[in-house]
Parts: C-alpha cells; structure tokens; sequence
C-alpha cells in the first residue's frame, strides 16, 4: 500500500497536536521569563533580560539553587551507590528470599512522595531529628534508590557473570574483581541511573518543602515566590530550573551513545 | 611415568534432587592433554567447574598437586579456565586484558608487559595489545582468552567447549594450534567438548562421560577401537552393535552367537552371559582379505552413499533380514543398491562390550 503525501495530513496534524500539548506550557514558561512588564501574562511585550538579572540579584534563590545541585548530586550519588549493591547482591549471590527483597525494593516506586514525605516528618520528629537539607537529601535517596536499583538490575546480565568469573579465576578478590570489572562494564547503566536520580531530585518539590526550614532547594523558593505573587522572575527561575534538567538528560543520552 | 598431577577421589555432585555427577574417581597425570568428551547434560562442565573450583562438590576430594583443594576458591587454585563464551573484559585492551592475572598477581609493570607480549605471541597475536576487544573476530577472541589464561603459567588450563563457536575450518586450525600449544608449554590441558571428532584429533586422554559417570578412559585409539561399553562404542563415531550370547567350543574358546552367525574370538568371558557385540564399519570387508578372515553373512545392500574419500553402504542380511549392517568401503567398489555380497571380518576386529 502506497501512501500519497496528503493521506498523512491526518496523522501530521495529531503528532502537532500532541507536542503542542506537550510543549505549550513550557514554552509560555520560558517566553513570559522575557518578558518586559510586571506580570507573565499575555501580550508579550518584548524580550527583555531584567527578570533574570533580578533573579541573579536574590540571595536566597542562588543560595538555593547552589542547594539543589549539592542535593541533587550527594542524593543521586548514594541512591545510585546503594542501588548498584543491591542489584549486585541480588544477581550475582542470589540469597535466600531474593525475590521477596526485589519487589521490597521496588515498592516505594508506587508509594506516593506526599506519603513518603509525611513517614519521614514523622519519623525525624519522633527521633528529635531537626528538619534540614540533610534530610532532604535522605528523602530523595529513600524516593530515588528503588529506580536505581531497578535500572541497574535489569542491566547485570548473565554474560556479565562469566566475565566476573573469569576476573576472579585470574586471582582478582572480591573488591577488585567490583571496582576493576563489575563497576567499568556497567558504567553506562550507572551514569544514566545517576543522571535520572539527579534530575528527580532536582526537581522534587514535596519532600523538600516538607523537611526543610532555613536552608531550602529551588522548587521550594519557587513555590514561596509563587505564593506571593505571580510575576516574571517565576519564570525566568523556572526556566532554569528546566534548562538544567534538559542539558542532564541531553548529557546523558550523548555520553551513552557516544560509547556505542 | 605416574606423575598424577588431579586427582578426583569419589567426587558427587547434586543439584536438589538430581545428581549432575555420580561418584567418580579421575587421575590426571602431569602434562597430559586431556579431553572430557559426552552429550550435552552428561556432566562434562560440570566435573570442569568442580576442577576449576567454581562448583563445590557435594562429597569427595579434589587433589591438585598433592594439596587438597576441594574449598578453596578459583583466585587460590592453580587453575585457569577458558570459557566457552570466552569473558573477556570488554572495557580493557588486548594487552590489559591479556596481563590482568599477572596484575592481580602484583607483578610489575615491565615484567607484566612483556610476559603478556609473550603469551599473545604464542598466540600468533604479536602487536595485538592495544586493540580494543570489539575490533576482533571470534577466532582472535578465543586467541586472546588463551593468552589471558597462559599468561599466568598455570599447572592446569581448562578448556570449556572454546571451539564450539567457531566455523568448522577455524576449529580444525584451533585444534591444531592447541595441540601445538600444548606440547610447547607442558601445561596439563584439560578440554571438555561433544565433538569426538575433535577429541579423537586433539586428546592425549579422552574420558567418555555419559549421565554423570565415566563410561571410558583411554588414549583415542583404545577408546575408539576397543570401548568398553555400548555407550562409548556408539558415541564415538559410527558402530555396528549387535546384541550376542556367549558360548564355549570344545577347547574353551569364546564363541559368540550372534544373528550374523556363530563366531570364535579371543577373550575371557563365562558362558550363558549377554552382551554386545560391536564391529567398525570400516572393519567389515566386501572381498576375503588376503590374511585370515570370518565369514559373516550375506547382505543385500539397500543404500548406498558417496562421502568422497569413501563409499559409506548400508545392508540387510539376507538370512535375518531384520538385522543391518553399516560398512564402510572405498570408493572403487562396485557395489549398487540391491547387490548381494559376503561380509568378511578378521576376528581380532570384533569387539565384545559388557553391558
């Protein structure tokens, strides 16, 4: 069956829409962050940069965003770190119950982050535990570890067995063996569970605002801008905040295919 | 020379209910090169991973070199596996990949450049050491995983189906670079295959293996033309078997009674035993032979099929009709299907198997 160019106006016209739909708020986000008048709203009256350089001027947001990346970075580390041995744990020694411990760890993947964050308020209460960005970034290795974990199961292979067998056979311990094999053969899967769980983290609204007081992450001083008025610095934090988020995602997608 | 270098003292193994191997005793000696030939599933990899300490056995001992190593781990062995899928380590280079036991040895620097320069050398892989392991080809893979496990200078190298991946020109090659390999190093090569091709060509030793027991244990000549059981005798190569009573003339000799007649040979068996009776295609003559030979049985030949260096016939004898026979014959014989011939064997060619 032949198709003729106007038989794919249909289908042309439904791929428009749904990226309109998908990209419209974003874009309304980013235009109105240049925009040069006091509130986001249409008409757009010129490009102009004062809102940035506003943000630029608040101390609190850069603090804040100097925040995020720290809590981004150490959160993402440790979910990826504690994610990487229990898949190993869980594929190469098979221990008694590992089944049972696999959907254990991948559970909280369906809990919602409102309730999670409500345990751990709780929990850091009762424990006399004071909120701060410290707990915040305990939340997000508590939110983030099971899609770690997920991840870098579903890319420990059998194949990769005999070639950790083969390390040990020619007088590698177990450690070496870890770091000399294990961790460089699935360093893609690594990186791109890194950068997922930092991007999360990154933009992790629920749980910042509930665990943390003075020192706060990005979305949180969004939120309190939000709170007192809708105007363009909104945006332009907005903007970054997503600009970040896509150059992480693109970063990850070129290191992994840049390696094939 | 008894020079035992593994020793396998009534090891078991089971995996819940089944047992992958069933007691067996095996002596290695020193320098052999030996080949652990059967089926898939027969337990061949699994005697391999007990030698090279990757599977503990359920009960019995592992000796190597007069040390007990039943439980100790692969890193302590004096052992180097080569395995079927090769497991190199993709993120290194040659040279990297080829010195990592050397490395993990903490020899130095120089000494492990050099002693990996000398094993890919062996290899016929000289100035290889800064590829990538992708840039390869299977039959440089499989080169490359030799020299990772020669590079250490173990006093067994285990050898896991290497060969199986290879096109059937490139495994004939291998089998020679690896006999070759071999005898130049000394090392006591242990190789598991289902290959009795391969076996026959390359084994010093071949220890037929069937359901987890040792079925037979001889140089290929001793294994091919004398087996000792129906099992080995059918698995290497192609066999006639027919089943045999046992009777005694009247100076003692061993007559068997067989439906391709009655016939005298030399061996010590009792009287009223069964057992088979088992003659090489290429044993079985279409013209009496200048020295002295049986007669057997008539046959009608019913297929016949040209295999280059010979003709392969297929026939029925004549008398019991039910009973074929495979001869192998060469290829001027001017024998067509629906012939009639006389088969002809020396006696000395017949093989009595227990069963």
């Amino acid at each position: 069956m032949k198709t003729t160019w106007w038989g794919q106006i249909p289908s042309g016209i439904y791929v428009l829409i749904l990226f309109v739909f998908i990209y419209l708020p974003v874009v309304v986000l980013v235009l109105f962050s240049f925009q040069d008048g006091l509130t986001p709203v249409p008409p757009f009256k010129g490009p102009s940069l004062q809102w940035y350089e506003r943000m630029f001027e608040n101390r609190r947001l850069t603090e804040s965003l100097f925040n995020s990346v720290i809590v981004a970075c150490v959160s993402a580390f440790t979910a990826t770190t504690l994610g990487f041995l229990a898949a190993y744990t869980l594929a190469r020694r098979t221990p008694r119950f590992s089944e049972a411990a696999r959907y254990l760890l991948m559970a909280p993947l369906t809990v919602s982050y409102l309730i999670i964050g409500i345990g751990l308020l709780i929990t850091f209460n009762l424990l006399g535990i004071s909120k701060s960005l410290v707990v915040v970034n305990i939340g997000h290795i508590i939110i983030n570890m099971p899609l770690c974990f997920a991840i870098i199961f579903s890319q420990m292979g059998d194949h990769q067995k005999n070639i950790e067998r083969a390390a040990h056979d020619l007088g590698a311990s177990d450690i070496k063996t870890l770091l000399l094999i294990t961790v460089p053969i699935l360093r893609p899967a690594l990186f791109a569970s890194f950068c997922i769980a930092a991007t999360l983290s990154w933009d992790e609204f629920i749980i910042a605002f509930l665990l943390s007081r003075f020192d706060v992450t990005l979305p949180v001083i969004i939120f309190e801008m939000l709170r007192a008025g809708l105007t363009p610095e909104v945006n332009a934090a907005g903007t970054v905040v997503f600009a970040i988020s896509i150059a992480t995602v693109l970063f990850a997608i070129l290191m992994s295919t840049r390696r094939r | 020379m008894q020079d035992t270098l593994v020793e396998l003292k009534q090891v078991r193994k089971e995996y819940g209910n089944l047992v992958a191997i069933h007691s067996i005793d095996l002596a290695i000696e020193k320098g052999q090169f030996v080949v652990l030939l059967g089926p898939s599933g027969s337990g061949k990899t699994t005697i391999l991973s007990v030698l090279g300490g990757f599977v503990t056995p359920t009960s019995g001992n592992v000796t190597i070199a007069g040390q007990d190593v039943t439980f100790v781990p692969p890193s302590k062995r004096p052992t180097v596996t080569v395995f079927q899928d090769y497991a190199l380590f993709p993120h290194m280079d040659v040279g990297n990949n080829v010195s990592f036991g050397l490395a993990m040895r903490n020899v130095a620097k120089p000494e492990r450049i050099r002693r990996a320069g000398e094993a890919l050398t062996l290899v016929g892989l000289e100035g290889y050491a800064k590829r990538r392991i992708h840039e390869l080809s299977g039959g440089q893979r499989q080169r490359v995983a030799l020299a990772r496990a020669i590079a250490v200078e173990p006093s067994v190298l285990l050898l896991d189906e290497p060969l199986g991946a290879l096109d059937l020109n490139l495994r004939r090659q291998m089998q020679e670079e690896l006999v070759g390999l071999q005898k130049q190093l000394g090392t006591t090569f242990v190789h598991v295959t289902h290959d009795q091709d391969e076996a026959m060509s390359i084994a010093d030793i071949i220890v037929v293996i069937n359901q987890g027991r040792i079925e037979d244990m001889g140089p290929p000549e001793q294994v091919y033309q004398r087996p000792t059981t129906r099992f080995s005798a059918t698995f290497m190569g192609e066999s006639n078997v027919v089943e045999c009573g046992i009777e005694k003339d009247s100076d003692n000799r061993v007559i068997i009674n067989s439906p391709l007649g009655r016939l005298p040979v030399d061996a010590q068996m009792n009287i009223n035993e069964k057992a088979h009776v088992l003659i090489r295609p290429e044993c079985l003559r279409v013209e009496k032979p200048a020295c002295e030979a049986l007669e057997i049985a008539k046959i009608r030949v019913t297929e016949r099929v040209f295999q280059g260096a010979h003709v392969r016939l297929r026939g029925h004898c004549v008398n019991s009709p039910d009973q074929s026979l495979l001869i192998r014959t060469d290829m001027t014989t001017t024998l067509r299907e629906g012939d009639e011939t006389m088969i002809y064997v020396k006696s000395h060619d017949i093989v009595i198997l227990n069963d």
